[in-house]
């Protein structure tokens, strides 16, 4: 994922681009990871990205990095969003790693002055959870028992100040 | 709750520890759908240690009425080629009451549930007629005599849960119920995945007449409504579900369920002991 964020970056570079750095904070109502998180990117020209850490993990051991971007193809910066989550799960003994394809859209919601709001919609897949001395669970598709429990939707809003660079 | 508890930090604060059942007889990591409702899965779930106790407090067992040839057997569904009596777990189970030591994490007495499957073929929509919900249910306490009969011969605190996706086949339970019941049993509800993507959840008024004791609901499919009527019937809730995300976690950080059906035991133990 790493990989193709950058890749994006270099091309969206081509052009001659309009940059800007955001930093905010990451909202949601679902359970799809903590409901406040706080984060920061770059936007390049179509192309948006961020990073998200969690600063509440302290309240349940539990901590969810995201990193994604999503590429304005409408107007409205309405865009695909692809991703990856990591969710680090505290048990008794050891640490669980659950790793999320997390695939969507995104759109611009109307900004305040320096204030940019971004609505997203996900489908976050659990690829493979791993660690804890516990055995590695890769997705299955073998029956509907097998991931029913592994594809779950949310939505997420980003509430940032933005700056051009 | 945790997050509360952290805030208040000199303050004595009770975090709910819900009760661990092991989903359709197979809890052992990592989640093997396949191996649900097998005897070897079950004698694996049932040697489950943490922290040289028993891994959960109670297992849930299905039964499935093939209509076929009128054959009570121990499975989930059709998908794949299933023959083993339905009577085969229960008496695994009641040799295991007879072996020494502990039988839950938590020493309170040991749950049983032992789900009534809705279908009677490989479609999912097909269930009983009148005759093989009978059927169905003097299986199901044909098994239960099993289990009461290891139980009450080894002095095991133990406690069998009817459940069922189907009012009917509960109502069935306790029309054919017999004189001798020599332990405890009770009535669960459950809800699942909605339909049209499964056709097994109903109507919550399905079960009308029935005393349930408890509802399980899948932790990622929970309805506003359906929760609040949930609260209103002052019933245990119970979580189920298969594989345990970070998801799951949060709704029962959320909910506080009293009880959690889960394919991964061991995992659950450790989360509720962090």
């Amino acid at each position: 994922m790493i990989r193709v964020v950058i890749v994006l970056l270099v091309l969206a570079r081509g052009a001659a681009a309009d940059k800007s750095w955001h930093a905010g904070l990451d909202l949601r109502a679902d359970l799809g990871a903590h409901p406040i998180r706080a984060g920061g990117g770059l936007t390049i020209d179509k192309l948006d990205t961020m990073l998200v850490l969690d600063p509440m993990f302290w309240t349940d051991g539990q901590h969810d990095i995201d990193l994604f971007a999503t590429y304005g193809v409408a107007d409205g910066g309405w865009g695909p969003l692809a991703g990856w989550r990591t969710s680090t799960i505290g048990i008794a003994g050891g640490t669980q790693l659950q790793q999320k394809l997390v695939l969507g859209v995104g759109a611009t919601l109307p900004s305040i002055n320096c204030l940019r709001i971004h609505w997203h919609f996900e489908l976050a897949t659990l690829v493979v959870k791993h660690g804890g001395d516990l055995p590695t669970q890769w997705i299955s598709f073998a029956t509907g028992r097998d991931f029913i429990d592994l594809l779950n939707f949310g939505m997420f809003l980003t509430v940032e100040y933005a700056r051009p660079l | 709750m945790r997050g509360l508890c952290s805030l208040a930090l000199l303050v004595a604060c009770d975090i709910p520890q819900p009760a661990v059942i092991c989903h359709n007889g197979n809890c052992v990591e990592p989640t093997d759908a396949q191996a649900d409702d097998t005897i070897e899965a079950l004698r694996a779930s049932l040697a489950l240690e943490y922290k040289g106790r028993p891994a959960f407090d109670g297992i849930e067992l299905d039964s499935f009425w093939r209509a076929e040839d009128s054959t009570c057997l121990y499975a989930h569904d059709l998908d794949a080629a299933r023959a083993t009596p339905a009577l085969e777990p229960a008496m695994e189970l009641a040799a295991h009451f007879a072996e020494p030591g502990d039988i839950t994490y938590s020493g309170g007495p040991f749950e049983i549930s032992l789900e009534l499957k809705t279908h009677v073929a490989v479609s999912h929509t097909a269930r009983h007629t009148p005759e093989q919900r009978t059927q169905h249910a003097m299986c199901a306490w044909e098994m239960y005599a099993v289990i009461a009969d290891g139980a009450v011969a080894n002095n095991r605190d133990v406690v069998v849960v009817f459940s069922s996706f189907e009012g009917a086949l509960l109502r069935e339970i306790m029309a054919t119920a017999p004189f001798s019941r020599p332990i405890p049993h009770q009535y669960a509800g459950i809800l699942g995945v909605p339909a049209p993507l499964d056709p097994q959840s109903q109507e919550l008024s399905t079960y009308e007449g029935v005393p349930l004791s408890a509802f399980e609901i899948h932790d990622q499919w929970i309805h506003d409504a359906q929760w609040e009527a949930l609260l209103s019937m002052d019933v245990e809730i119970v979580f189920w579900m298969f594989s345990a995300t970070a998801e799951t976690f949060e709704a029962i950080q959320q909910y506080e369920p009293d009880k959690l059906v889960t394919s991964e035991a061991r995992l659950m133990r450790r989360w509720l002991d962090r």
